[in-house]
């Protein structure tokens, strides 16, 4: 059966086409996205692993080498059973720190330009061999099918023309390999399921052709136990270990395996998927390779074995069926040389060619457009070089030859995965030495005999070139493999480790990047974009800064200093992902730079460390466990504190919000922290401003809250020091929500006045009694008056006495009244009037007529403060004197100014108070008096009242009587002039 | 907190025994045994099974 060529053309650039249109839908959102995510598309899409080797050269790798053939497909089984150790922490660890290359992976673990640049140069040299094979193997099928003698160099031609048009609107379209070619790989997956319906299709038509089913099959192998034999005896012979440990690393190494593996995975579940569903696929396609060789032979197909599958399909005459085959081995080839250029395209761009473009003195600003046009232009080179490769190739040879040439290749980058993920003390001298002697010996006995025909090392034992294309494998696998991990190894160990190849192994090991010490210079996004414009294009700057933002949920008003560092990481992680690990580093590290001198580093950083130790807590192991649950148990016990805990920076950042402290404030922990302290809003801001600009380190507030609610606050506050470096500058603060403490409180100083007022009732009676006596004597005189002057004069002196009943009866009211004192507001209190009002209550009782008080503050001194509260400071100081004193007690009350505050003394000339009793007196409910006739609280509610009113109170004593202490902060200017600091003596 | 081995666990087990079937003196006697062809693809689709099994279990637990 033969077609014609511009058929089959068409055929195949219809096929292609049909493809990019499912590709390009997929974009546009025509399908549901449930469907287009599935991980069912996914891991068919890993199938862009089975190449055309696997779907044309299996068969005749089979009849070669036997079973052998299945390593290629078992390999891949064993590492993906590995998921969980092997894959899951590598899909991670790109994920993180968008890393799209095993070029970008080793870069960023041994923090080396120099590592990136060789494993590229060897990912091409490796890769190319393979691209070659794709080109050979469309160009064979093609002849076949066009029963041609001619140069298959044109046909070659012309589908790597079509291929570069394909890669180049399928993979380059993107500025960076970051954003999911979901349409890709929606298309390769589709591919894959084409390869492999087609294959099981053949086979099954293959033994109904050769054999009448599967019945005919099993009588034919009886017949010709031979066959058996030659499938199972290479195995025993050939080197089927060293296979299995090349496709084990072809698994996720190849450049395409890697790209849809890692790159292009949208969640772990597909990765979990994929760790059955792709060997799954694996196995279906192998399945199919035994029964097609043997139906070939039965048939005795006029192909050779490497293309039984269309041989047999041309034999069946079925002309679709023929066609279906072809275009199978079409989807293979494209696919894997559109995913590899991607992938190659991408590494060879950060690697190779933007060190070179940062590196010119003259830059194109414009990042995307650069990225964009250099990756169509290495697509385009990298398929040319695949075409050369495939000129310089020997053509005689089977497929399989060119396909473990890249296998080997990718194997030489096992022992640096150790490094990656197990061993830390691995450093980039031991990577590029073991790198360099695994690949020189690859290039020995593997490529230079295939490129120019050279022989290999004798001294390895290596066989010659012309043996067996398979058998030198094992021993180059060997041999190359030995030498790289030993080099590997030894030199790590013996060379000394950079401190960035420590902190990426820390990385590496435990998924979450260390926090860099210092604080980031730059204040806000919009100054990242100023920074990172000279270097990216003001266009490009906004639009990666706008990314990291939407990335971590931001906006661009954002300033707390925390959140900036997560945007620079995030900014860098971005840029990695589009131009390499060490580019991207070292843009941010010199355009965002952080100052490491900061005092207050740390405590910007807090928030970050946290969020990184949580994340890293299930891979703690032994004292580092430990540390992290002390480190947790003492955290919880500052979030648990029924105390509200806020700690502020120098800058007046705030870094710890405990649960506390967020239930009291109604301003989340999410909000707080970072934010500065007068963005906190009211009360909150002017609260905590004020205690901070306060030198004393306790202090009493009342916050406002948004429902009208007054809450009385207790604050205390402290400096932060740091082991090593003393005061950070950083202030712890406690803030005590005491107002129920105030409203017991209250209600004690109510049953105190109540009892003072009872206390005062036999001095109210007798001083009311007095002008009522004399208003009685007026009223009787009035009776018998007719002069109208001496009635003027009688109703006068009535009147006299009611004013001065009244003044009694209101002194009395204003003094008791003491409910709602919650809403009254703090106002200006002149200290001279709280004193005359106080003496004039306690004249109200009867040992209080014996007191003489000198009140000697100015007029012009006041408070800030409540009148009332205060006038029973004194009434209180004034009872206990007149109680404690006999007839003739005089008290002074005096005061002196200290800068903003207030000194009174009260003195009086009593017989003072023993030491012992002196400890106790501030004790609630304490009381020298005889039962009855004290409570105890008055000394107590003094405190508290003054405290309230941001003072201080003290009580000295000694043989000539008791001094009371109180300071309060004063209200506007209230020393005049010759007063400060004089009156007191 | 989780009892008994994680997926890690049981993956590298399985692990193990897929080195044993392939890559031991066992490898070789069950090569010259010379099973029927299908039966090594019964085998690796066992191994498979138990793997996914073992997989998903452990991403189901680690939800």
């Amino acid at each position: 059966m033969t077609f014609d060529l511009l058929s089959l053309f068409l055929v195949g650039v219809a096929y292609l086409g049909l493809l990019f249109v499912i590709a390009y839908a997929v974009e546009q959102r025509w399908f549901p996205r449930a469907v287009v995510r599935h991980p069912l598309f996914y891991v068919f899409a890993l199938g862009v692993y089975a190449t055309t080797w696997s779907y044309y050269g299996s068969v005749g790798f089979a009849d070669e080498h036997g079973l052998i053939f299945a390593t290629i497909y078992l390999g891949v089984a064993a590492a993906f059973l590995l998921t969980p150790v092997l894959l899951a922490p590598l899909l991670r660890l790109t994920n993180n720190q968008q890393l799209t290359s095993v070029a970008d992976l080793f870069a960023f673990r041994f923090s080396s330009q120099l590592t990136g640049i060789l494993v590229t140069a060897i990912m091409l040299a490796g890769i190319l061999p393979y691209i070659a094979l794709q080109i050979r193997a469309v160009a064979e099928s093609t002849l076949l099918l066009t029963s041609g003698e001619q140069d298959p160099r044109p046909l070659a031609v012309a589908f790597c023309l079509i291929v570069t048009v394909f890669a180049i609107t399928f993979g380059a379209r993107h500025v960076t390999p970051r954003v999911k070619h979901t349409g890709l790989v929606v298309a390769i997956g589709l591919e894959s399921l084409v390869k492999l319906g087609v294959l099981l299709m053949v086979a099954w038509v293959a033994v109904d052709l050769a054999f009448d089913g599967p019945g005919g099959l099993s009588a034919w192998l009886a017949a010709h136990p031979e066959q058996l034999d030659g499938f199972y005896q290479p195995a025993l012979e050939g080197p089927w270990l060293s296979l299995l440990t090349l496709t084990f690393a072809a698994a996720f190494l190849l450049p395409r395996q890697f790209h849809i593996l890692f790159t292009e995975n949208r969640s772990s579940r597909s990765l979990i998927r994929a760790s059955w569903g792709f060997p799954l696929l694996l196995m279906l396609l192998a399945l199919a390779v035994p029964p097609i060789l043997w139906s070939g032979l039965a048939l005795e197909a006029d192909t050779a074995p490497d293309y039984y599958v269309l041989g047999i399909a041309a034999l069946s005459g079925s002309e679709p069926l023929t066609l279906l085959v072809y275009l199978g081995g079409i989807s293979a080839a494209t696919a894997m040389i559109v995913v590899s250029t991607l992938a190659l395209s991408s590494m060879t761009l950060n690697h190779l060619v933007m060190p070179l473009i940062k590196s010119l003195p003259h830059q194109e600003p414009d990042l995307y457009a650069t990225l964009r046009w250099t990756r169509r232009f290495l697509v385009v080179m990298l398929i040319v070089l695949g075409f050369a490769f495939y000129e310089l190739l020997d053509r005689s040879g089977a497929l399989v030859a060119w396909g473990l040439m890249s296998f080997l290749a990718m194997a030489q980058f096992l022992p640096g995965l150790v490094g990656v993920l197990y061993w830390q003390r691995a450093n980039a001298y031991g990577f590029i030495a073991g790198l360099l002697g695994g690949s020189l010996i690859w290039l020995d006995a593997v490529l230079l005999p295939a490129l120019a025909g050279t022989e290999p090392f004798f001294l390895l034992g290596l066989p010659q070139a012309s043996a067996d294309g398979t058998e030198i494998y094992g021993i180059a696998t060997f041999w190359s493999l030995a030498l790289n991990a030993l080099l590997f190894a030894g030199v790590s160990l013996f060379t000394p480790q950079r401190a960035t190849e420590r902190q990426a192994a820390e990385v590496c090991r435990d998924q979450a990047s260390v926090v860099a010490p210092g604080t980031l210079q730059v204040a806000s996004p919009s100054q990242f974009v100023v920074q990172l414009a000279p270097v990216t294009g003001e266009e490009a700057a906004r639009q990666e800064v706008a990314q990291a933002l939407s990335d971590l949920g931001l906006a661009w008003n954002e300033s707390r200093p925390e959140r900036l560092r997560s945007l620079r990481d995030q900014v860098e992680r971005n840029l990695s992902g589009m131009m390499g690990p060490m580019l991207a580093r070292m843009i941010v590290d010199e355009h965002l730079q952080l100052d490491r001198t900061a005092r207050t580093a740390l405590a910007h950083n807090i928030r970050a460390i946290e969020e990184r130790l949580e994340s890293s807590r299930n891979r703690f192991r032994g004292l580092a466990a430990e540390l992290d649950r002390l480190r947790r148990y003492h955290r919880q016990i500052l979030e648990d504190l029924p105390l509200g805990v806020v700690a502020v920076t120098a800058h007046r950042r705030v870094v710890r919000w405990n649960t506390a402290m967020q239930e009291l404030s109604d301003i989340s922990a999410g909000t707080a922290l970072g934010s500065r302290v007068c963005d906190l809003g009211a009360p909150w801001d002017q609260i905590l401003a004020r205690f901070l600009s306060l030198e004393q380190p306790q202090h009493h507030d009342q916050a406002q809250q948004p429902g009208g609610e007054t809450r009385w606050l207790s604050l205390h506050k402290t400096s932060i020091r740091e082991s090593g470096r003393g005061r950070t500058g950083d202030t712890l603060m406690i803030i005590e929500d005491i107002t129920h403490i105030r409203r017991l409180e209250r209600e004690l100083a109510h049953s105190d006045r109540l009892a003072s007022i009872g206390r005062l009732a036999a001095g109210v009676a007798h001083e009311i009694g007095n002008p009522v006596t004399g208003i009685d004597s007026l009223a009787q005189n009035l009776r018998h008056e007719s002069d109208p002057e001496v009635l003027q004069e009688s109703v006068e002196g009535i009147l006299e006495q009611t004013r001065r009943i009244n003044n009694i009866v209101q002194t009395l009211i204003g003094y008791a009244h003491a409910g709602a004192a919650d809403e009254r507001e703090m106002g200006p209190v002149s200290l001279d009037e709280v004193v005359e009002e106080a003496r004039r209550l306690i004249r109200l009782s009867k040992r209080g007529q014996g007191l003489a008080i000198d009140n000697q503050l100015w007029p012009g001194l006041q408070v800030r403060g409540d009148r009332q509260r205060l006038a029973q400071v004194f009434m209180n100081l004034f009872s206990n004197t007149s109680d404690a004193c006999p007839d003739g007690a005089r008290i002074v009350v005096a005061a002196q100014l200290h800068g903003d505050r207030a000194q009174l003394r009260v003195a009086d000339n009593g017989p003072g108070i023993p030491a012992k009793t002196l400890d106790k007196v501030m004790e609630p409910f304490y009381t020298t008096k005889p039962a009855g006739q004290g409570t105890g609280l008055g000394l107590p509610l003094i405190y508290n009242i003054v405290s309230e009113h941001g003072g201080a109170f003290s009580i000295t004593a000694g043989s000539g009587g008791t001094t009371a202490w109180l300071t309060l902060p004063v209200h506007g200017a209230a020393a005049p002039a010759g007063r400060a600091a004089t009156e007191m003596e | 907190m989780r009892n008994g081995p994680g997926p890690a666990t049981g993956s590298v087990a399985l692990f193990l025994l897929v080195i044993f079937l392939l890559a031991t003196p066992f490898t070789d006697w069950w090569m010259r045994v010379q099973p029927p062809w299908y039966v090594p693809y019964l085998v690796w689709a066992g191994v498979l099974g138990l793997g996914g099994w073992l997989i998903e279990r452990g991403y189901r637990r680690d939800l």
